[in-house]
């Protein structure tokens, strides 16, 4: 049966077609990368799509050539834990996961008690996952919103701690999970023994998602917001800094045009001396996006970005394998991204097309 | 022999327009065809004729009363996708638009008598809200008219016709039907006049659970590996629409006509197939008013008319009052033409005032839209006919281009039973982004008022042929030929802080129809064969996208589209079968496809008479081989469904 699948998977690889891999032989490998494409609400479903570095190739339909069905819909987040990758399915509204080592799905999404998730983190035997809970846009709904406490093993959501505000990114330090809240301007934190929440408050702007340093402090995206009710609240987006031991928010270093998009949006290099950030700004020929460099010696950012430039820059990744920085491109919902790869320096190495909207990369060389 | 001659081609012109429902080929064309154009046949009075006469060298098509009785308890969109060459895209009834050679739904107009009825926030008008019940007839030109038209008739128009007969006295005719997935239609239209006054009134009512069974096939059940059978969900739909013309006739040359179409149009959003175990409903519910008042006239030969709108659309999402998307309208038009020997001429000049009130725009927002037009028709002979039409629109803050369009349409040769013509057509289009794409400010969301309006150039060039034989026998066939060049395409695409809306692409479409029908007349059967076909390439040649596929298919476009049907009539009774095919569709630009299907459906009616009054008792089955197939991407349609029906005239 294993056998089998390996060759399912392998078939489209034999067949798929890149820009630089007319030459290259077919990777069996399925260790390394991979871009989790979300799709689109009206143009298809979500896809994975692999890296091989070494062939020089990205191979598109991935989890498709694994399980012979396309995803049940729409990943918003999708996270490597414990063998398997657990998607965080939006419409339909799931949790799914297949196994890492060959992507096969053998088990039926787990929807109850799941609303609009957003993103996960592991700790033990559990996956805390981040809700809305319905349409968090409306002002009604906002308290609506929660973290599933999911159960691994049972694949059950065994418990939902009610956090109102549509909690997005989340962190998980000394046993406190720490929540984005993309509809106030605060920062939630859960005790994981007692459920006890707390906030950190008054922040200059909404918070999307988290990245650890190596002090196991947290850098927090603080974001603008055209939300009725909510843009009231916006003083100055930024890079935050969190101090995890005073549970403060102990510097915003200001960036107007941080990307509020829900996508990977933070990136450490490998020694966490450099964040990269993915930011823009509107000028006269429209929007123009770019990696911009942070300096974690220094708390500066780069005067000149990383790159920039780029019509509908998604995300961004650093691979601490190769050095090489990821950037992920989406300009439509009807066609293909693109995945950019620069050298440390701000070149560009290779350019592979993706599925639609990539947004996120997916790990499983760990 | 020319008497013969004539005969022959009042039957055919006959035919064209009430059978075959061609009024390229009406009898008036016909008749002028042949030089005789002294013969005078009597017909109602359909409001869009006096537009017509200077559209010359373009495709239109409009329907038989069998074809509209069949679909009568549908919508719009039932009967255009069954029996045009024209791909709908739709989910399964709530929603739907219309795509005409290759372009997109706000390419296509649709119009009652002045009136626009594309939403001015969206551009384009959703046409599972229009019953066929309602209207007298719809007429469907294929191809660019903006300079006829007037903004957004790149891709073609639907004109929805309605009559003014002044028949004296008063007429009724109610009609219910009953159908799978709890469908209920009541309709009902009376007509009222002394020769001079005229009171119509039209009523229609639709209801539908959409409660039908289907293979959710982005469901699929890991633990028994196959996909779920489902049955749709939270998809009901409930239209109500009234309208009502009264209508004052001095004499033939001088009335008053007006209209009010009222509506309630409330559907919920059907879920696709990966949400349909979703239990949140969401509403979607379209009110419209919509009123036009036009007094014509003619004095010392000129034919002058002045006419005034007023429209309010008013669209409510998910029950939400609070988030208005409204827009209110005033329309003014006035217009002179005179008929020479040789030439006509028509002259005009048009305003609408926008206001909108939506939740996501600036509070200060209002537009003016001017437009003067004049058009030319010349008949240098009795076997050709010329049209040149201009329009140049003024819009607030906004530049609109200057719109030109050249017509012709010539006999080639003709006999005793036959004619074969040539028409062809010139023309530049374009369409004013609508307000949504300039005006919006929302999160994630923003409006762009620097676009430029998509401007587009179209050929075409196409071929009739007519036959008839004494009444025996009825044929015609038409083949059209068409390059449409559309720049300045609008697209929504992704900024790093949300979308917004911009020029991007350079679209080119082209392709081949071709349409014919058979009619056989013997003894007291009669039956009629015909059908339809479409060769449609669209592709994107420039994008300001690099990801952009250029010269491949665009979404939603099927390169082959056709249907066939048989109709027979033999004493009371009425049989009919018809097939559509639709081609694989592109869904997005990265391989998705929707599969190609075809469509078969069975109807029958019995006509009887009692007293002076008719009834008609009619039953259909449709998609006889129960196909699984999808118009839009991910949304379930119903397999095989019936409905049964009765039609009473008093």
């Amino acid at each position: 049966m294993n056998k089998l699948r390996l060759l399912l998977l392998a078939l489209p690889f034999l067949f798929a077609s890149c820009s630089n891999d007319d030459d290259n032989k077919p990777s069996l490998k399925i260790t390394g990368h991979y871009v989790l494409n979300y799709g689109s609400y009206s143009a298809t479903v979500g896809s994975l799509s692999y890296i091989d570095l070494e062939n020089n190739t990205v191979q598109n339909g991935a989890y498709e050539s694994a399980n012979g069905v396309s995803m049940s819909g729409k990943p918003q987040y999708a996270y490597e834990y414990k063998g398997n990758i657990y998607f965080m399915g939006n419409a339909k509204d799931e949790i799914f996961h297949v196994s890492a080592d060959d992507l096969t799905q053998t088990q039926n999404g787990v929807a109850e008690d799941i609303i609009k998730p957003r993103f996960c983190v592991g700790n033990g035997d559990y996956l805390y996952i981040s809700c809305w809970g319905g349409d968090i846009w409306a002002p009604e709904n906002r308290e609506k919103s929660y973290i599933a406490k999911y159960n691994i093993n049972t694949n059950t959501v065994e418990k939902k701690i009610m956090l109102p505000d549509g909690p997005e990114g989340l962190a998980i330090v000394d046993n406190t999970l720490y929540c984005t809240l993309n509809y106030t301007n605060k920062i939630a934190m859960v005790n994981l023994n007692t459920e006890k929440i707390t906030y950190i408050e008054d922040l200059p702007a909404v918070s999307t998602y988290f990245i650890k340093d190596n002090s196991n402090n947290l850098y927090v995206s603080l974001v603008s917001s055209y939300t009725d009710g909510v843009i009231e609240l916006i003083k100055e987006p930024g890079l935050g800094y969190i101090n995890t031991s005073t549970n403060e928010l102990e510097a915003n270093y200001k960036f107007e045009g941080i990307s509020g998009l829900y996508s990977s949006v933070l990136a450490f290099n490998t020694d966490k001396s450099k964040l990269y950030v993915v930011g823009g700004s509107y000028g006269a020929n429209g929007y123009s996006g770019g990696i911009y460099s942070f300096n974690t010696n220094s708390k500066t950012f780069d005067e000149t970005p990383f790159v920039d430039n780029i019509s509908g820059i998604n995300g961004v990744y650093y691979n601490i394998t190769s050095n090489l920085i990821y950037v992920m491109i989406s300009q439509s919902t009807t066609t293909n991204g693109l995945l950019k790869t620069y050298d440390t320096e701000g070149n560009i190495i290779e350019e592979y097309a993706t599925g639609i909207s990539p947004g996120w990369i997916v790990d499983v060389t760990k | 022999m020319y008497i013969k001659l004539g005969i022959c081609l009042v039957i055919i012109g006959l035919y064209s327009f009430q059978l075959f429902g061609q009024d390229t080929f009406s009898e008036e064309e016909s008749l002028f065809l042949a030089g005789l154009d002294t013969v005078y046949i009597d017909n109602v009075d359909v409001v869009s004729k006096k537009i017509n006469l200077y559209e010359v060298g373009g495709k239109k098509e409009t329907f038989t009363p069998m074809q509209k009785q069949t679909t009568e308890a549908g919508n719009l969109s039932d009967l255009i996708s069954r029996y045009q060459p024209i791909y709908v895209k739709s989910d399964a009834g709530g929603l739907s638009s219309i795509r005409v050679r290759g372009t997109s739904d706000n390419h296509t107009s649709v119009k009652l008598r002045g009136l626009e009825i594309n939403s001015q926030t969206l551009g384009s008008y959703n046409s599972s809200n229009a019953p066929v019940f309602l209207f007298d007839q719809v007429e469907l030109t294929y191809g660019s008219s903006t300079a006829t038209k007037g903004s957004g008739s790149i891709g073609g128009n639907v004109n929805l016709g309605l009559e003014n007969k002044y028949n004296a006295g008063v007429n009724s005719e109610v009609k219910l039907s009953a159908g799978s997935f709890g469908e209920y239609m009541a309709g009902a239209k009376v007509f009222a006049s002394n020769g001079k006054f005229e009171s119509i009134s039209r009523l229609a009512y639709y209801e539908k659970e959409n409660n039908f069974p289907f293979t959710n096939t982005s469901s699929y059940d890991f633990e028994k590996q196959e996909f779920t059978r489902d049955t749709q969900k939270n998809a009901r739909i409930e239209n109500l629409n009234f309208i009502q013309q009264l209508n004052y006739r001095w004499n033939k040359d001088k009335s008053i006509s007006s209209v009010i179409w009222l509506a309630k149009n409330r559907h919920e959003g059907q879920p696709n197939m990966n949400e349909n175990q979703n239990p949140n409903t969401r509403y979607l519910e379209d009110e419209n008013i919509r009123t036009w008042v036009q007094f014509d006239n003619i004095t010392n030969g000129i034919n002058y008319y002045i006419g005034a709108g007023y429209v309010f659309d008013n669209a409510i999402d998910y029950n939400n009052k609070a988030q208005k998307i409204a827009t209110q309208r005033i329309i003014a038009e006035t217009g002179a033409s005179k008929e020479y020997n040789k030439i006509s001429v028509k002259a005009g000049m048009r305003n609408v005032y926008i206001k909108p009130d939506v939740y996501a725009y600036d509070d200060n927002i209002d537009e003016n839209r001017f437009s003067v037009f004049a058009s030319l028709l010349y008949k240098p002979s009795p076997w050709l006919k010329t049209t040149l039409n201009l329009r140049q629109q003024v819009v607030t803050e906004f530049s609109a281009p200057f719109t030109p369009s050249l017509g012709f349409d010539a006999r080639l040769w003709y006999n005793s039973q036959s004619i074969i013509s040539v028409l062809g057509s010139l023309q530049r289009a374009y369409r004013i982004p609508t307000l949504n794409d300039r005006f919006w400010g929302q999160d994630g969301y923003t409006g762009n008022k620097n676009i430029s309006p998509e401007d587009a150039t179209s050929y075409e060039l196409g071929f009739n042929y007519l036959y008839a034989l004494d009444d025996k026998w009825v044929a015609n066939a038409k083949i059209n030929a068409f390059y449409m060049d559309v720049d300045n395409w609008l697209m929504w695409i992704q900024g790093t802080n949300g979308w917004y809306a911009e020029n991007i692409a350079h679209v080119i479409s082209n392709g081949v129809e071709f349409s014919g029908s058979l009619t056989r007349n013997y003894g007291q059967h009669k039956t009629t064969l015909g059908g339809n076909f479409s060769y449609n390439s669209a592709e994107r040649k420039k994008s300001e996208l690099e990801t952009d596929k250029l010269n491949e298919q665009i979404e939603y476009v099927p390169i082959y589209n056709g249907n066939l049907y048989m109709q027979h009539q033999y004493k009371k009774w009425d049989v009919g079968i018809d097939g559509s095919y639709v081609g694989e569709r592109k869904y997005n630009q990265v391989g998705g496809k929707l599969d190609a299907f075809k469509l078969i459906n069975l109807s029958c009616a019995y006509n009887m008479n009692i007293n002076k009054n008719k009834l008609t008792i009619s039953a259909n089955i449709n998609n006889l081989l129960s196909e699984e197939y999808q118009n839009q991407y991910n949304y379930a349609m119903p397999e095989i469904n019936y409905r049964i029906g009765i039609n009473y005239t008093f």
